[in-house]
């Protein structure tokens, strides 16, 4: 769990300097290497032993591809919240909870939906696995994101 | 304020001493985090104003007296697994998924539900800090409980 604990802090520390420039390019990297390191903590954490692994990475494949697309819109929302001046408006609020709530229930959705998939193609225990791991890094990204976003405390 | 880095902080060192606590609730388990109770971590970061203070609060108890009953349920639901781990057979994990789905999307509802009630009767602001407080700890808990998991797995 180490390693987990370790990309969650280098992602703290992305989010705390990448509002400078080249945001857009900085996600992409950023999504990139996350999304290798991840593979490794996948591996690590789901025991494969004695399932077809095959069609375990194949939908892995094909779940990641999808929550990078999610990944990716809650990296530019937060941008382009972070960088507003000045405290945030009755109306700002509402703009960024109409873009943030339904992707918060489209990366869960997600996960269950390939929990089941992958329940059906290995097992019921690697399924668990799967659920547990990528609810755990999806739950540490959002606790460093809501780190960032200070709580809009500056309100007063 | 409390410093979120110092959150994190905090949170990652506990979290070695957190192995076989899970006898303890979800409740302690955040004052051992934070060493104050959960209102107080709540109103230190939720603005009001005096005409919204009673509203919130009101909606605020009514929304906790139900969300600790889920908390009761993952923190029974955990503990059994956790307890169970090493000898987990496919229908054991297959039973654990069954509960635990529905406990996290139900949890997730509710602050949705209080989210849209707080808003209505306060402002966008209030109900905004209300969601990103109650979504910061739940999860806070949930990686603990996770984490904890998994430190017992390896052990």
């Amino acid at each position: 769990m180490k390693k987990i604990t370790l990309l969650i802090a280098a992602l703290l520390v992305f989010n705390i300097s990448y509002s400078q420039d080249d945001a857009t390019e900085e996600i992409q990297m950023m999504q990139e290497l996350f999304g290798s390191e991840k593979k490794a903590i996948i591996e690590e954490n789901v025991d494969l032993t004695g399932v077809n692994a095959d069609s375990f990475w194949k939908l892995y494949g094909e779940y990641e591809k999808q929550r990078q697309e999610i990944g990716q819109a809650k990296l530019e929302l937060l941008q382009k919240y972070t960088m507003k001046q000045g405290a945030l408006t009755n109306q700002q609020a509402t703009d960024l909870m109409a873009e943030a709530v339904p992707l918060r229930s489209a990366e869960d959705k997600l996960i269950l939906n390939y929990t089941k998939r992958i329940g059906k193609a290995t097992s019921a225990l690697v399924s668990v696995q799967f659920y547990q791991i990528e609810h755990y890094i999806s739950d540490g990204i959002r606790f460093s994101i809501l780190n960032n976003i200070d709580f809009i405390q500056d309100k007063k | 304020m409390i410093k979120p880095l110092l959150f994190l902080l905090i949170i990652f060192t506990f979290s070695i001493g957190m192995t076989g606590q899970a006898s303890q609730d979800e409740l302690q388990l955040m004052q051992s985090l934070y060493g104050m109770e959960k209102r107080d971590i709540v109103s230190e970061f939720i603005e009001l104003n005096d005409s919204q203070e009673q509203e919130f609060w009101l909606l605020y108890d009514e929304y906790e007296e139900k969300r600790k009953d889920f908390g009761k349920e993952r923190f029974r639901l955990l503990s059994s697994y956790v307890d169970d781990y090493g000898e987990v057979k496919p229908q054991d994990a297959d039973n654990f998924m069954k509960q635990a789905i529905p406990l996290r999307i139900k949890s997730d509802k509710l602050v949705d539900n209080y989210y849209k009630k707080i808003k209505s009767r306060t402002d966008p602001i209030v109900a905004m800090q209300f969601y990103q407080i109650e979504n910061y700890l739940a999860d806070v808990i949930r990686m603990e409980l996770l984490e904890e998991i998994y430190t017992t797995k390896k052990q």
